[in-house]
């Protein structure tokens, strides 16, 4: 089933490009860290997953939860706010499928982003 | 940087609200620090002058609550005002924060607009805490000097930077100054006079033991005696045998 609701919220993308000053290097730069950050954050939450470890999930999922409401990728900062909740209640049963979706939706909003100018 | 715009701490763990924060202070004039955590964030603030404290709560090493409450305790930074950067699902740990002596909050994805009107806010607030502060010693080096002049020891080296002022309390300071020094003037004068009375008192006390010696007798009949030495030593005629 194909997601037909945008991976980055134009509102969201509009707002950080304020926040950057419209500075197209600046952006790019933020999108790379952004991603860069991502990819290490969505391995630990799957690595607190595999072993499930509640605790290991709260800060992996906060900090991608903050930094994807950052770039206007909401549906991603849903899904992490959803895992952090989890790892604060000691709930992980239904991690390892929430981190999986996460890193699904994750590879829209670095495509949407990559399209968006944000970083090549 | 414009100094009157002011120098804010960003303290949070994630290098991305580092970068975003840094960058939307930066277009505003502001000067900008930043900490990953809240042990860097205290050596800052212990190191600089910072106006505001932007405040992430999740943290390695020392989180926001911990650093808040580090913050407030501290006699020296316990005024510069904290802004909590928070999720909207954190707002219970807001109210919490605001209770510890936060200032406000401002959550994540910022608003450009938000951010610049609370930390005006803020910056507005600390400069006139900062105003009350001077105010309140400036009053204490008055007072000070009024409690040294009445222990007799005056020291008005600390009333020059109050005298400066243009308000009451500069005015109040320069009149202070100023019949404290006639005061002192008058003190010295009163003891020259004091001094020069108590010489006379010592020539008039030694003239009288002097006029009590010469006016005996005994002295009298001396000075008779020692005339006839001068005049018999000189030959004018050979002294009375006795």
């Amino acid at each position: 089933m194909t997601d037909l609701t945008p991976a980055v919220d134009p509102e969201g993308f509009d707002r950080l490009l304020a926040m950057t000053g419209n500075d197209p290097v600046f952006l790019a730069e933020l999108v790379g860290t952004y991603l860069e950050d991502a990819d290490s954050q969505l391995e630990a939450m799957r690595a607190a997953a595999e072993r499930g470890s509640a605790d290991d999930m709260i800060r992996p999922a906060h900090s991608l939860k903050g930094n994807s409401l950052n770039v206007g990728a909401e549906q991603l900062a849903e899904l992490c706010r959803q895992l952090e909740a989890d790892g604060r209640s000691g709930t992980v049963d239904r991690a390892r499928e929430r981190v999986s979706a996460a890193a699904a939706e994750f590879r829209r909003v670095k495509s949407e982003l990559t399209r968006l100018g944000g970083a090549g | 940087m414009n100094a009157e715009a002011g120098r804010v701490l960003v303290v949070d763990d994630e290098r991305l609200n580092r970068m975003v924060l840094r960058r939307a202070l930066e277009a505003d004039g502001r000067a900008v620090s930043e900490a990953p955590d809240g042990r860097v964030a205290l050596e800052i603030l212990d190191a600089e002058q910072v106006d505001v404290v932007l405040l992430d709560l999740v943290m390695p090493e020392m989180d926001g609550y911990q650093t808040l409450a580090a913050l407030k305790a501290n006699e020296a930074l316990g005024h510069i005002p904290v802004i909590i950067i928070s999720g909207v699902d954190e707002l219970g740990s807001v109210v919490r924060c605001i209770e510890m002596g936060a200032t406000d909050y401002l959550t994540k994805p910022f608003e450009p607009a938000l951010l610049r009107a609370r930390i005006q806010s803020s910056l507005a607030a600390k400069r006139l805490r900062d105003l009350e502060r001077e105010y309140l010693e400036q009053v204490a080096k008055v007072t000070g000097a009024a409690e040294a002049l009445e222990r007799g020891e005056p020291d008005f080296a600390g009333l020059a930077d109050v005298g400066a002022r243009t308000d009451a309390l500069g005015l109040l300071a320069r009149r202070f100054a100023s019949m404290a020094a006639e005061v002192k003037a008058r003190e010295e004068r009163l003891r020259a006079e004091v001094r020069e009375l108590r010489i006379e008192i010592d020539q008039a006390r030694q003239a009288k033991k002097v006029s009590e010696i010469t006016e005996t007798d005994f002295f009298r009949d001396l000075r008779s005696r020692a005339t006839t030495l001068r005049q018999a030593v000189r030959g004018d005629e050979p002294p009375a045998v006795d």
